[in-house]
This record gives structure tokens, C-alpha cells and sequence, in this order.
């Protein structure tokens, strides 16, 4: 009984741990501490000014950023210089960007299947096949053979995430997904990723979108200057912001 | 679009306005008039009216006040393909059509598969055969008789054949992180690209001997082909990274996000769309090293200019230099100018459909 | 294995193979030098020449050292880089205006030019050229270009400046009075900035200068002499001549340079949108000044860099110059190297020239650049 009670189940181990994670670029210090701690299939949504250090954050986790103090831990997995980690780390964990990244010399399901055939060894055909049920998913189908720079932004977006979803990750961040889409474009986006969340993906936001907040996320983390400021439920944090500058942002943004 | 829309009498009028309609303008066609009614005379008397042609004898020329167009058409066969028998011509003739259409083949994003390379080796290796002959039947011929425009386009196509990869490597060597490789990399292109080609060909020639064992010593073709591949892969890799340099780094963070390792990431991602961006200074540089192949006459190997000169060396002849010349000169400008036009009504057909 | 240890480990092999490469070299190319009784060192620099340069424009004979060869070959590469420069910067330039022009016959011709130099290998168009002079010109006389411009298979012949010994003399008062006026024209400039209003200095400046200048030319004393040559047949005494081969090197690579040139100046030109222009007359500039403040300055920005690499061009076809029988640095180092057998030498002083003439061009480039990003 004792043994049993000592392992931590792996459905219960946090999906993401950051200790102390601090980052510079030259003399500007962009990460300043952070201690994080992201649950299985929890959703978080980060905001803040720019500058804060919130793109800095998630982009440390896939190590597109190298962090210099601190640990990640990202699914039991220390996040660091060795190549092996870095290698397994970025198979569970997908990325969509804010200028969406499609490769515009392949097709909308070339882009998908990339991952999965030369990353994960897969057979073209499943591949193939996996890949159109995502692109169903994200209600793309139709424009699978055609090439990213004939899709609206919203449309490419959809895209985005449905290549990220293609490497069937446990983790999804987002950093501004929808920041550079023109305003009617951004609904298609946000239901898509409303939709995920409704399937228990565990998701990491970084979004100016509030009602995206208000509805899909489990905590509101507030950063500025390099430190997380304030984390709170959504219902909590745009009711009775606690600090200063948490207030003087929401201020300005609503 | 707009131009052919126009009613023919508009364009008419717009052209005679451009001619006339300004006092400068006036100036500058009535300059240019002049400039025609005294030199074109003279030209069309000396090129066309006086010149001689057939038939194809050292008289016709002595005889005639003109262009000896009559040597043209008696040597054409000596200049274009130097002294290889007369009988055999179609070989090299062959080789030039196979060389420029694997050229112009490859300057398009949509042949860009590894099945590419093998296309090269095949024509290279086929352009070797058909030349040198001695098997299948052919006459065997030997180097020493190959010249003229098979071997300026043979030498183009070697360079930029080998060139093309290497430069590639150079090109993602100067981008590396790795301080020694960037540093290595960095100092090959810039010390070839700051030397004159002919003092390359001229290194290679002097320096070759004393460096390798004369076992290895490569002979006059090979040193020269050494030369003009250093040189063409330093030119590429510089155009390759500024493909490199415009790309979006997203990108490669993109890339980087799948997961993919790096040569999966350059293969599949980056060099792609980084070649693809510099396809017209791609295009001026394959124009470039066919113009540079003629430096190869310096150093004493028949290309289509020295298989002039020695054309011209004939005694019986008068040595009409100025027609051999202006000979010379129109099958490099139709050579240039044509694969340049080429490339680039490609590279619109590719643009057009997508958008 | 971390990224770091990897990284080490890539480049810790290819230092590897270098060396071994650089070691592999230096030992069969010592093997070599041995065998055929070879050694290294500088002191040949010093031993008599003993081989003759075609045309040179510094003093040489046979006598002197191989040292002065070289330099004497360097200095005729920079000479006909320099004359070759200015005229193709100046065709260049009005080739590039014409080609924007809407008039079809200029246009047309600029673009027929710009095709011309693309698509044709330059070593053709010299000896195109070379060629052309030999069979155009008559063999046994000389053809007269206007009074004291003769021309014929020995040259071209235009007249001397006799300075009469004071020509150091006459080339320091310029270079003075030149810096003269450029100071003057700071002062006027830092007197402006403060009053507004630009005191006419520098037009007085010039003035002066160009009255001393006339008293001393046109008044009593040595003054200065034209001399004009007078030709005997197809010889010329008297005169400063200038070589059928430098003079086809020049006219030829000028041309074909010019060609580039016209590009790189229509693609400045038409980088300044309609809106510049605009926006200047708007404030209440004048043309001129609009141009020398607004225009010009943007058009220098984007044309410096591509007009450098056009400068090295000319430097690097200079040594085409080989298949007419012109003395450049190239030639003459071969020559050296053939006499001298030090090829090894020999080839690291090539390398080294064209080096650092490219770096000093870079150089010049650069700051040029530079100061255009200030103002």
C-alpha cells in the first residue's frame, strides 16, 4: 500500500514544471524567475504588455529559445542543451504562430503530413489519412491540394494548427494566434481552438483575446517585465485584479 | 495588357509624342537621325551590298571591298567546333543541344528533384561519350581535337554542375553557428571572389604541379575545370545566402517546432524556397560563367574563341578578324541572351497560375 | 550528447581535416621544391629584373629590381582602373538617364547597350576591338582627329603639357588651393547653420584661384606649353602618346562597364518614388536644392554598394589586358614568376595585391556609405 502510494500515476504529473527559468538577451533580462506549473489538460491563457517576456516563455519550453537559469520540465523530460531531450520534447509539443509559418512551396497537406512522415517514420498513406481527419476537424478539407498563399489568413491559421495537431502532441502553445488576422477572421480561429480546448488538450495561450480567456481558461496568468505578476481563474482575475499593474492593464485593454 | 487594349491610333500618336513632343525629345531623335544617316550607310555598304559570300574561296573575299562573310561560311564548322573531324560534327553539334537544354532544364523550381542530379551525370557522361568517342561504333576522338562551343558549354555545365553543390555547402557553412566552420567557409568565398578569375586559372595551372604528386597531376582541361569550379562555387554560395538571408526565420521555426533535424530542415524547408527566391541571380550567374569559360583560351585550351583565332591563322585567308568577331559575338549574345530571356519567360508562367 | 558537445566535436573534426589537408600539401609541395633544387625566401625580390615591360607609366628598365617590377605592374592595373572608372562612371551615368527617358531611339540604344555589355564575354569585345583598330586604320599614315588628336596603328597622339619643371609645383598650388575651398566651403556651411544665410566664400575662393591661375598661364615668365605632336607617317614625334593597347583596354572596358553601370544608376534613380519629389517641392525646396538634399543623397545609399562591386570588376578585368600584350600587374607577375621560377612566392604575392586592393576598395566603399548614412 505504502509503495503504491508513493508513485505519482502519470496522469497526475504536471505537463509542464518551470523553476526559477530566467532568460537574457545581452543586457535586457526577458525572463526574470519564473516558477510555473501547468497541470495535465489544463488550459492557460498569459497576457500581458509587450515585452513581458510571454512569447520569450512558451518558446522556452520547445527550446526555440535557449533559457539560461532554471529547469523545465516538460512531460517527466528535462528541457536542455542535450539533443535527445530537445528531439523527444518537440514531438509533444506543438506550436502555431502568430504569422502562421505554413511552407508556401508545399500544399496544405504537404505541410501537414511533413511532421508526421519524416519526424515520426510514419507511412505516407496513414499519414495521408490522419491528416485529413484533422484538416476536417479544423473544416478545411476542401482546400487540402491547394497552397497556403491562396488561403485566407484565418483559413491558413486553421491549417497551422491542424499541422501541429497532425504530431499528436499532449501540449499545444500558442503564441498570438490570432494577432494577425484581420477581426472577421479571428471567430474561425478562436472556435477552432475553443473546440480543442473542449477536448481536454492541455494549452498554453498567449493571446490578447479576453473572451477566449473568459471562456476556455482554467487560469489567467498575468506576466510583465520578465515576472509572472498575477495568476488567477479567469472569473477572478478580470472581476478583482490584485495588483497594480494587472489593473492598469486590463484598463487599457477592455 | 493595357497596351493592346489601346486603339492602334493612340499608341501611334503616344509614340509620335515620345519622338517628337518635347523640345529635348526633338533633340535626341533628331541627334539619334543623324547619327543613323552618317554611320548607316557605311555599315549596311561594308556588311551587306559590298560584302562577299559565295562562293566560300579565298577570291570571292580579295575580289570583294566588304565583309568577308565568305571565311564565315567556309570556317563555320572549324570555329564552332575547332578541329574535330569534319565528318563528325553531328557529335559535337549533339552535345551543345544536350548541354544547353539539361541548362535550361534546371533553372526551374518544378525539375528541382534528386532525380536532377542523376539527369547531370547522365548528360555529362553522354556529352563524354558522343565526343570522345571509341566505343558504340564512334570514332574515337582524342581531347586534344575537342574545341570550340561543345567545350565552352562542357566547361559551363562542369562548373556550375559541381559548382552548384558546393556553393550550396559554402553558402550554409557561412550561415553556421560553429565559429570554425563559419570562419572557414567565410575566408574561401571572399579570398575567390576578391581574386581575377584569370589569376585562378593562372594558380591553378602553376600551383597544381607543385602541390600534388605527379601521379594525381591533373592535365590542361582539369586544371582549368578545378579553376572555374572554385570560382563559380564561391559566386553561387553568395547568391545562395542571400536566398538564405531573405527567408522568414519563421520558417525555420517552424521547422524547428515539427521537430525536424537540420539537413531534414535545409532539404525539405529552407533551400527550397531560399534557391526558388534567387532563381534570376541564378540565371545571370550560369550567364556569367558561360562568358567566363572564354578566359580558358588564356591559358591554351580551344574554346570557341581561340577555335576563331586559329581559324583566322589559315594563310590562304586574308584574316577577316573583325567578321570572325562579330561571329563570335552574336553566338554569345544568342546564347546568353536567349537562355536569360528563357529563364525568365519560365519563372513568369511558374509565377502566374499560383496567384 | 548536448548541443555544445556536438558543436565541439563538428568543428574539432573539420580544424582536423584542414590541418591534415594544409599538411598533406605543404609536404608533397615541399618534396617538390626539393627535388627540383627549390627554396623559399624574399631575396629574389631584390635581384635585377632582367625581363622588359611593353608600357609602363612609372620609370623602369630591365635593371631594376623585381620588386620595382611588381610595383611598376601594380601601379599600371591601378592606372587603368582609375581612367577606366571615370569614364565608364560617366557613361554609365548618362546611359542610365537615357534609358528612363521616354523617347524611344535613346531608350533603345541605352537598352541595346545594357544587353550588349551583358551578353558578351569582355575579352571578346577587346580583342573585337584590337582587331578592329588594326584593319580600320591605314598602315602607312596617320589620321588626324582635330588639331593635335592624331591617330594611327602607333597610337593615339594627343598634346603634351609642357610645365617646364614646374609641374610638382603647379600640382601642390592646386591640391592647396583645392583644399582651400572645400575649407572654406565648411566655414561657409558652419556660418550658414548659424545665421541662415550662406556667405559667398567659396564662390570668391574659386574666383581667385582661377585669376592666379590665368595671370600665371597667360602672363610673362615659362608659364606653360602645348606641345603639339606632328606625325611622320604612322609615327609621331612629340606628344604625349597613348598605346593601341592601353587605349583599346581603356575605350573597351569603359564600355563594356559602362553597360553595368547604366543598370546600377537606373535602378538608383528609379528607387526615389514620385512622392519624394513631391514632398520636397511641398516644403518650398528648389530643384537644385532638392536634388543635392533630398534625391541624390538617397540615390548614393542604394547605389554604393552595387557600384563597388563594379569598381572590383573593372580591377579583375584588367587582367584581360593579357590577350592584347598590355604590361598589368598579372602579366608582369607571371613574367617574374617564369624567369624567377618562384611560383610558390610568386602566387602569394598575387594573391596578396589583388587582396588588398579589393579590402582598400571595400574600404573606401564603406566610408563613403558611411557618410551618406549621416547626412
Amino acid at each position: 500500500m505504502t509503495v503504491a502510494a508513493t508513485i505519482t500515476p502519470v496522469a497526475e504529473q504536471p505537463a509542464i514544471t518551470m523553476t526559477g527559468v530566467t532568460k537574457n538577451y545581452g543586457s535586457f533580462q526577458a525572463l526574470r524567475g519564473v516558477d510555473l506549473e501547468v497541470a495535465r489538460g489544463e488550459r492557460i491563457v498569459i497576457c500581458g504588455p509587450s515585452g513581458s517576456g510571454k512569447s520569450t516563455l512558451i518558446r522556452c519550453i520547445n527550446q526555440l529559445e535557449h533559457h539560461e537559469g532554471g529547469r523545465i520540465v516538460v512531460n517527466g523530460t528535462e528541457v536542455g542543451p542535450d539533443l535527445k531531450q530537445i528531439e523527444t520534447i518537440r514531438r509533444q509539443v506543438g506550436m502555431v504562430f502568430q504569422s502562421f509559418n505554413l511552407f508556401p512551396h508545399l500544399s496544405i497537406l504537404e505541410n501537414c503530413i511533413l511532421g508526421p512522415v519524416w519526424v515520426k517514420k510514419l507511412p505516407r498513406a496513414e499519414a495521408e489519412s490522419k491528416a485529413m481527419a484533422l484538416l476536417e476537424r479544423v473544416k478545411i478539407t476542401d482546400q487540402a491540394h491547394k497552397r497556403p498563399g491562396q488561403l485566407s489568413g484565418g483559413q491558413q491559421q486553421r491549417v497551422a494548427i491542424a499541422r501541429a495537431l497532425c504530431m499528436e502532441p499532449g501540449i499545444m502553445l500558442f503564441d498570438e494566434p490570432t494577432s494577425a488576422l484581420d477581426p472577421e477572421m479571428v471567430k474561425e480561429v478562436l472556435d477552432v481552438m475553443l473546440e480543442l480546448a473542449g477536448d481536454g488538450m492541455t494549452m498554453l495561450v498567449v493571446t490578447h483575446e479576453m473572451g477566449f480567456a473568459r471562456q476556455a481558461a482554467d487560469r489567467v496568468i498575468f506576466m510583465d517585465q520578465g515576472r509572472i505578476i498575477e495568476q488567477a481563474p479567469p472569473q477572478n482575475f478580470f472581476a478583482n485584479p490584485q495588483h497594480e499593474r494587472a489593473r492598469l492593464f486590463l484598463s487599457q485593454i477592455l | 495588357m493595357a497596351a493592346s487594349a489601346m486603339p492602334a491610333r493612340r499608341r501611334a500618336t503616344g509614340l509620335m509624342r515620345s519622338l517628337f513632343g518635347s523640345p529635348l525629345n526633338l533633340a535626341v531623335t533628331t541627334g539619334f537621325a543623324l547619327l543613323l544617316w552618317a554611320t548607316l550607310p557605311f555599315i549596311v555598304r561594308w556588311a551587306i551590298l559590298d560584302a562577299a559570300l559565295l562562293p566560300a574561296v579565298p577570291e570571292t573575299c580579295r575580289a570583294a571591298r566588304g565583309a568577308c562573310w565568305s571565311f564565315i561560311i567556309a570556317k563555320h564548322s572549324q570555329i564552332l567546333f575547332g578541329i574535330y573531324p569534319y565528318d563528325e560534327r553531328w557529335r559535337p553539334m549533339i552535345v551543345c543541344l544536350l548541354l544547353l537544354g539539361l541548362l535550361i532544364h534546371s533553372v526551374r523550381p518544378s525539375a528541382w528533384r534528386p532525380s536532377l542530379a542523376v539527369w547531370w551525370l547522365g548528360a555529362l557522361a553522354a556529352s563524354w561519350l558522343l565526343l570522345a568517342g571509341g566505343m558504340f561504333g564512334l570514332l574515337e576522338v582524342t581531347a586534344d581535337k575537342w574545341g570550340g562551343l561543345p567545350v565552352t558549354l562542357l566547361l559551363t555545365v562542369v562548373a556550375i554542375g559541381f559548382g552548384f553543390p558546393t556553393g550550396v555547402l559554402l553558402a550554409l557553412a557561412r550561415r553556421s553557428g560553429l565559429p570554425v566552420i563559419r570562419l572557414l567557409a567565410t575566408l574561401f568565398i571572399e579570398v575567390t571572389r576578391a581574386l581575377p578569375l584569370l589569376s585562378i586559372l593562372f594558380i591553378a595551372s602553376i600551383m597544381l604541379p607543385l602541390l600534388v604528386p605527379e601521379a594525381f597531376l591533373p592535365d590542361k582541361f582539369m586544371r582549368a575545370l578545378i579553376a572555374l569550379f572554385l570560382f563559380a562555387s564561391a559566386y553561387m554560395a553568395e547568391v545562395i545566402r542571400g536566398g538564405l538571408q531573405a527567408l522568414p526565420r519563421g520558417q525555420e521555426e517552424a521547422a524547428d517546432a515539427l521537430g525536424l533535424q537540420y539537413w531534414q530542415k535545409q532539404r525539405l524547408i529552407i533551400l527550397p524556397q531560399a534557391v526558388a527566391l534567387v532563381i534570376p541571380a541564378l540565371t545571370n550567374t550560369v550567364i556569367v560563367m558561360i562568358k567566363n569559360t572564354s578566359l580558358v583560351l588564356v591559358v591554351g585550351l580551344f574554346d570557341l574563341i581561340s577555335s576563331g583565332k586559329a581559324a583566322l591563322a589559315d594563310p590562304a585567308w586574308s584574316s577577316p578578324s573583325v567578321e570572325v568577331y562579330l561571329f563570335i559575338t552574336a553566338i554569345y549574345f544568342a546564347l546568353c541572351f536567349g537562355f536569360s530571356r528563357f529563364a525568365d519567360s519560365l519563372e513568369r508562367r511558374a509565377k502566374g497560375p499560383a496567384t | 550528447m548536448t548541443r555544445a558537445r556536438r558543436n565541439f566535436l563538428y568543428q574539432a573534426l573539420v580544424l582536423l581535416l584542414s590541418f591534415a589537408a594544409v599538411a598533406l600539401v605543404g609536404v608533397t609541395a615541399a618534396a617538390n621544391l626539393e627535388s627540383r633544387g627549390i627554396d623559399l625566401s624574399v631575396e629574389f625580390l631584390g635581384d635585377r629584373a632582367g625581363f622588359a615591360l611593353s608600357e609602363t607609366w612609372l620609370p623602369y628598365s630591365p635593371d631594376d629590381s623585381n620588386l620595382w617590377a611588381l610595383l611598376v605592374g601594380v601601379g599600371n592595373t591601378l592606372m587603368i582602373t582609375l581612367l577606366v572608372a571615370v569614364l565608364a562612371t560617366a557613361m554609365g551615368a548618362g546611359l542610365g538617364i537615357l534609358r528612363i527617358s521616354d523617347n524611344p531611339l535613346s531608350g533603345g540604344f541605352a537598352r541595346a547597350w545594357v544587353e550588349f555589355s551583358r551578353n558578351t564575354p569582355p575579352i571578346l569585345l577587346l580583342l573585337f576591338l584590337y582587331s578592329l583598330l588594326g584593319q580600320v586604320l591605314p598602315v602607312d599614315r596617320a589620321v588626324s582627329l582635330g588639331t593635335g588628336i592624331h591617330l594611327s596603328l602607333r597610337g593615339l597622339a594627343v598634346p603634351a603639357l609642357d610645365l617646364g619643371g614646374h609641374g610638382p609645383f603647379l600640382l601642390l598650388a592646386l591640391l592647396g588651393g583645392f583644399a582651400g575651398l572645400c575649407f572654406l566651403g565648411r566655414a561657409a556651411s558652419c556660418r550658414q547653420r548659424q545665421t541662415g544665410i550662406r556667405p559667398p566664400w567659396q564662390a570668391i575662393g574659386a574666383g581667385v584661384l582661377i585669376a592666379l591661375l590665368t595671370g600665371w598661364l597667360l602672363g610673362p615668365g615659362p608659364g606653360v606649353q602645348l606641345e603639339l605632336p606632328v606625325a611622320n607617317g604612322p609615327d609621331f614625334s612629340g606628344g604625349f602618346i597613348l598605346t593601341p593597347e592601353f587605349f583599346t583596354l581603356i575605350v573597351g572596358l569603359s564600355v563594356y562597364t559602362s553597360g553595368f553601370i547604366a543598370e546600377i544608376v537606373r535602378t538608383g534613380l528609379q528607387s526615389i518614388t514620385l512622392g519624394q519629389w513631391e514632398a520636397a517641392v511641398a516644403v518650398g525646396l528648389s530643384r537644385s536644392q532638392t536634388l543635392r538634399l533630398v534625391i541624390i543623397p538617397q540615390m548614393l545609399r542604394v547605389i554604393i554598394p552595387p557600384m563597388t562591386s563594379q569598381y572590383v570588376n573593372i580591377v579583375k578585368n584588367s587582367t584581360l589586358v593579357i590577350v592584347i600584350g598590355y604590361a598589368d600587374f598579372m602579366v608582369t607577375a607571371g613574367t617574374m614568376i617564369n624567369k624567377t621560377s618562384r611560383a610558390v612566392e610568386g602566387t602569394l604575392i598575387i594573391i596578396a595585391v589583388y587582396l588588398i586592393i579589393n579590402l582598400a576598395l571595400a574600404a573606401v566603399m564603406n566610408h563613403l556609405n558611411r557618410s551618406m548614412e549621416k547626412a
